[in-house]
């Protein structure tokens, strides 16, 4: 993304939700995007996908993917990308799964967007594995001109039975026991773990090039968080390509991540790769939200808060968003908005505090 | 629990209901009205009285005069119908299906015109679909159904024939030279479906050109109502979640609309449609009447003027055995469609 | 919510407030003061219009056309239509106030009540309630005025009895939520009966969605109203009534269609401008029901 600024029209004013966002998924790396609620991590999210609500609007800024300005595509093409390439999941499985389709049908109609997919595997046998391995051989052009092609020599019948079969491998592939019966259900006979590894793996049958997973723990009990951060670990070395990671809890970014991005009321504040950021934050964002946590390791500190609360967007402060409860502020930060900025190596802040060097 | 075994145990809640549905015709009929005049005919002497009360234990502590009572119900004898000179339930069984098929076209009008639309509104809120929707349904609330099916016959009929342009016939279900010509085999008693499935079409097309005014004037009332709640629940739907997954895996938004959202803004619109049934019960005896259809509710009208009170209270009965059996319908379908119902 | 010495004070400053807001909204202003008009002319009617217009018949006058003399035109008895409709506002208007009042009073208390006592009570009631919501709703009117003979108390009365269960139900669901509330106890505690309790406490914190519900009615009331008396109940052949008027407008709706379309459009005017300020009053109080 580069320096994307998004609005959103309500009664109250103009939010100023984004303000500039800039900054990059390096391919097969699972980044972290972290910050507190109300910081415009969600809706980084949904403007990637376009899944913003009617009276957001994106102002400035592009959202480079494949080469394509997503910005400019047409709807149908962006469908497209939705259906092959990248892939969401969300915070809450209980109100993301529609309560009167059964796990099956939510998943299989993933698998039968991509007719062209399901040719080549059917012939060459139904299992994931397959479906992975034809993915990666898969060229562009096919994607965009496959749709004709192969699926006409497929019946709906037996597209419908590749797709099944490819269901029942993929919740295996989420650890899932039992999956034929799981197909049959409807999401409320389900728990929330199990909710939630359902939409992995709606996520995981596109085998997308972007997987992006917003809060995906953050609505489910402690212990059953664990299985799935778990859960993803596995998948992140066998079967995911880039990972968009959303999460307010800075333990998952430590877990799961190779590099962390962190979040201020819409400005990305700080970048680096996920080591070097837990051991030397250079924003005071960054360095609050540290002591903020109790970490193994550390001596028993009062856990300490940053004072102040988040800025109302609508009139948001100038210069330097968060100036105002930053102990480090000086004249600079109140007028000038600092850009991210290279620090150290790899890992860029940005901040009056450490000059303006291009990154 | 099946699905056949909660239609049972609904049946049987059904039982208790109408039980309660009788208690309180008994008690119109049979408290505050003299008992007796249920059962006599215009044949009935003097004499014969004595023997009357006996039979149907009309003297009897009221417990056992309700038993009676029901009892007679169950075995057809729903008392005797003095302006008909015929048995309450004979009466009332012979106009059955022309009510039936007035209120099923009427429900169909409701149905067919007000869920497309309803959701055309709900795709287009707050442009014109949407308003021209709000106001119809508003003005259907507030029209009396008997003044909309004159003012029908009046343009569609009257100014119709007036003008030259083909005319709706605005009285009774057939032409009257029509039953002669070509008769009619009455298999259900619904006019169109029978004529149709015996071949007989020109008796359809007469059929449902009578048909076409009473059904939409009956309808028309219950057709807002279905409109703008099919609108607001979809709407409701249309801002849930499973919707914002449904298009992030690149559905199309027609897939998004007809097979994530319908469903689920279904259900609230077939509660209503239950209500709405009642609401077109209710409407029949006025309707009936405009258009000279000669159906149940009619025939209590006409009992009315002729302080027939047999048949209007028999006619009550049967207009709640009707809403209660519908009522059931609209509940089954719900638990079909709606997965989460335990039952 | 804190202890009231009675909660009626409240209430009515509340209902204040509500008229305030209903002033603000277009539609529903224009509804509420068509509305607000209709009950005027009914209340000034009998002094505006003499009921002589409504009693004398003058035969050559009949079936006059709308013109300059006779706006509306004239009926088969020559009266003038204009001056009967306005002398027949009146009466339905009344009929509609009654119903719907009788109504409130009977299915507040017998809700009020139930919901409070409970126990075998309520449960009663609420099958009685569900009995009577089994049957529709004109029809029951319809039986019970054929059982109670013609006239129009007996038709009021008729359509009251249809009215009541809709609000037992509705304030009975309130109350159950009411009572659990921990003034409830409190005065219960100060040894304050229960009668008391539910007068003076309950019910003025529960009526609201009643009362929504009841404004919400009255347009349908006039239309239940209407039709009855067009199917004959109700008042005599020449007492001005709207539902009347169509009747005897039937018979020469091809000739004098005038006869059948005002008297109509007048109820339908009634009921919408109800109906618009019935809305009007459940969205402005509807985050406010969530109590």
């Amino acid at each position: 993304m580069n320096n994307v600024r998004l609005n959103f029209h309500t009664f109250a004013g103009e939010v100023k939700a984004l303000d500039g966002v800039t900054f990059m998924v390096k391919k097969g790396e699972a980044i972290g995007l972290v910050g507190e609620s109300g910081c415009g991590k969600s809706v980084t999210a949904l403007a990637i996908v376009g899944l913003l609500p009617e009276n957001a609007y994106l102002s400035d800024g592009e959202i480079l993917f494949e080469g394509q300005n997503l910005r400019n595509i047409s709807q149908k093409e962006m469908r497209n990308i939705r259906a092959h390439k990248i892939a969401m999941v969300f915070q809450d499985p209980t109100t993301f799964l529609n309560p009167v389709l059964t796990i099956g049908e939510q998943l299989e109609e993933v698998f039968l967007l991509t007719p062209d997919r399901l040719a080549r595997v059917a012939a060459a046998g139904e299992t994931f594995e397959v479906l992975r391995s034809v993915d990666e051989e898969c060229t562009e052009t096919d994607v965009e001109t496959g749709h004709a092609q192969t699926s006409s020599k497929l019946s709906k019948s037996r597209l419908k039975k590749v797709a099944r079969a490819l269901s029942v491998d993929v919740l295996k592939q989420v650890r899932l026991a039992d999956p034929e019966r799981i197909l049959r259900q409807y999401p409320h006979e389900l728990s929330g773990g199990m909710k939630q590894r359902c939409m992995i793996a709606m996520a995981l049958a596109r085998n997308p090039v972007l997987f992006i997973a917003d809060e995906i723990t953050t609505a489910l009990d402690v212990t059953v968080q664990a299985q799935i951060l778990e859960l993803l670990r596995e998948l992140k070395h066998e079967l995911l390509g880039s990972t968009l990671l959303i999460t307010h809890d800075l333990g998952v970014v430590a877990e799961l991540c190779d590099r962390v991005a962190v979040m201020y009321a819409g400005n990305i504040v700080e970048i680096a790769e996920v080591n070097e950021l837990f051991a030397n934050p250079l924003h005071p964002y960054t360095q609050g939200l540290m002591r903020a946590i109790p970490m193994i390791g550390r001596r028993l500190e009062r856990l300490e808060t940053i004072p102040g609360s988040v800025p109302d967007l609508i009139y948001p402060p100038s210069g330097c968003r968060f100036h105002p409860r930053c102990p480090f502020a000086f004249e600079k930060c109140k007028v000038e908005k600092p850009q991210l900025s290279h620090v150290r190596q790899e890992h860029n802040a940005a901040c009056h505090l450490y000059g303006e060097k291009e990154s | 629990m099946k699905l056949w075994e909660y239609i049972l145990r609904r049946m049987v809640l059904l039982i208790f209901v109408l039980i309660g549905v009788t208690l309180i015709i008994f008690f119109l009929s049979q408290v505050l009205l003299d008992p007796v005049t249920l059962y006599l005919t215009e044949r009935t002497r003097e004499e014969a009285i004595p023997a009357l009360i006996a039979y149907y234990h009309l003297n009897d502590p009221w417990p056992i005069r309700y038993g009676v009572y029901v009892w007679n119900l169950l075995r057809g004898d729903w008392g005797y119908s003095r302006s008909l000179s015929q048995p309450v339930f004979v009466g009332l069984a012979g106009r059955f299906p022309a009510t039936l098929e007035l209120t099923i076209a009427a429900t169909l009008w409701a149905l067919v015109v007000g869920i497309p639309f309803g959701i055309i509104s709900a795709l287009r809120n707050n442009k014109l679909p949407d308003h021209v929707s709000r106001l119809v349904a508003l003005t259907g609330v507030s029209t009396p159904v008997f003044w909309l099916g004159l003012l029908l016959q009046l343009l569609f009929f009257y100014y119709f024939h007036l003008l030259g342009l083909p005319n709706l016939p605005s009285n009774g279900r057939l032409d009257t030279t029509m039953a002669l010509v070509h008769p009619v085999t009455q298999i259900t008693g619904l006019l169109v479906l029978d004529s149709l499935i015996t071949g007989n079409f020109i008796v359809t097309e007469d059929a449902l050109a009578h048909l076409v005014l009473p059904s939409f004037a009956l309808g028309f009332v219950s057709l807002g109502v279905i409109m703008r709640i099919m609108r607001s629940s979809m709407l409701e739907v249309l801002r849930q979640d499973y919707i914002i997954l449904a298009r992030s895996k690149g559905l199309s938004e027609r897939v998004v609309i007809y097979r994530h959202a319908l469903k689920n803004a279904l259900i609230p619109t077939v509660t209503v449609t239950g209500l709405a049934v009642a609401a077109l019960l209710g409407g029949a005896p006025l309707t009936e009447t405009v258009f000279g259809w000669p159906g149940m509710g009619r025939l209590a009208v006409e009992g009315i003027g002729r302080n027939d009170a047999p048949l209007i209270m028999g006619f009550t009965l049967i207009a709640a055995l009707i809403l209660v059996l519908v009522n059931l319908a609209v509940d089954i379908i719900y638990a079909y469609l709606d997965p989460r119902i335990k039952y | 919510m804190a202890t009231r010495r009675s909660s009626w004070s409240a209430l009515i400053a509340e209902l204040k407030f509500t008229g305030h807001l209903l002033i603000q909204n277009k539609v529903v202003l224009t509804g509420t003061m068509i509305a607000a008009g209709v009950l005027v002319i009914a209340a000034i009617g009998p002094f505006i219009v003499p009921p002589s217009a409504a009693a004398n018949i003058e035969t050559p006058r009949r079936l006059q056309p709308p013109g300059s003399e006779h706006w509306l035109g004239t009926d088969d008895y020559g009266r003038d239509l204009f001056k009967v409709i306005i002398l027949s506002i009146r009466l339905d208007v009344l009929a509609m106030l009654e119903i719907v009042s009788a109504g409130l009073f009977i299915g507040v208390l017998l809700g009020a009540f139930s919901g409070f006592i409970g126990g075998k009570l309520d449960e009663i009631l609420m099958r009685i309630t569900d009995i009577f919501f089994s049957i529709p709703a004109l029809i029951l009117a319809l039986a019970v005025a054929a059982a109670l003979g013609r006239g129009l108390n007996n038709l009021v009365l008729a359509i009251i009895v249809v009215q009541w269960p809709g609000y037992t139900r509705i304030l009975r669901g309130q109350v159950l939520a009411e009572k659990e509330r921990l003034y409830v106890d409190a005065l219960r505690g100060l040894g304050i009966g229960r009668f008391r309790i539910i007068i003076r406490h309950i019910i003025p914190n529960t009526i609201y969605p009643v009362l929504v519900q009841a404004t919400l009615d009255l347009g349908g009331v006039i239309l239940t109203f209407a039709g009855l008396s067009f199917l004959g109940f109700g008042v005599s052949a020449l007492t001005p009534e709207l539902g009347r008027l169509i009747t005897a407008g039937q018979t020469y709706i091809f000739q004098a269609p005038w006869l059948v379309a005002f008297p109509g459009l007048t109820i339908l005017i009634m009921s919408l401008a109800f109906n618009l300020m019935g809305d009007g009053i459940r969205d402005i109080l509807d985050p406010r029901l969530r109590r």
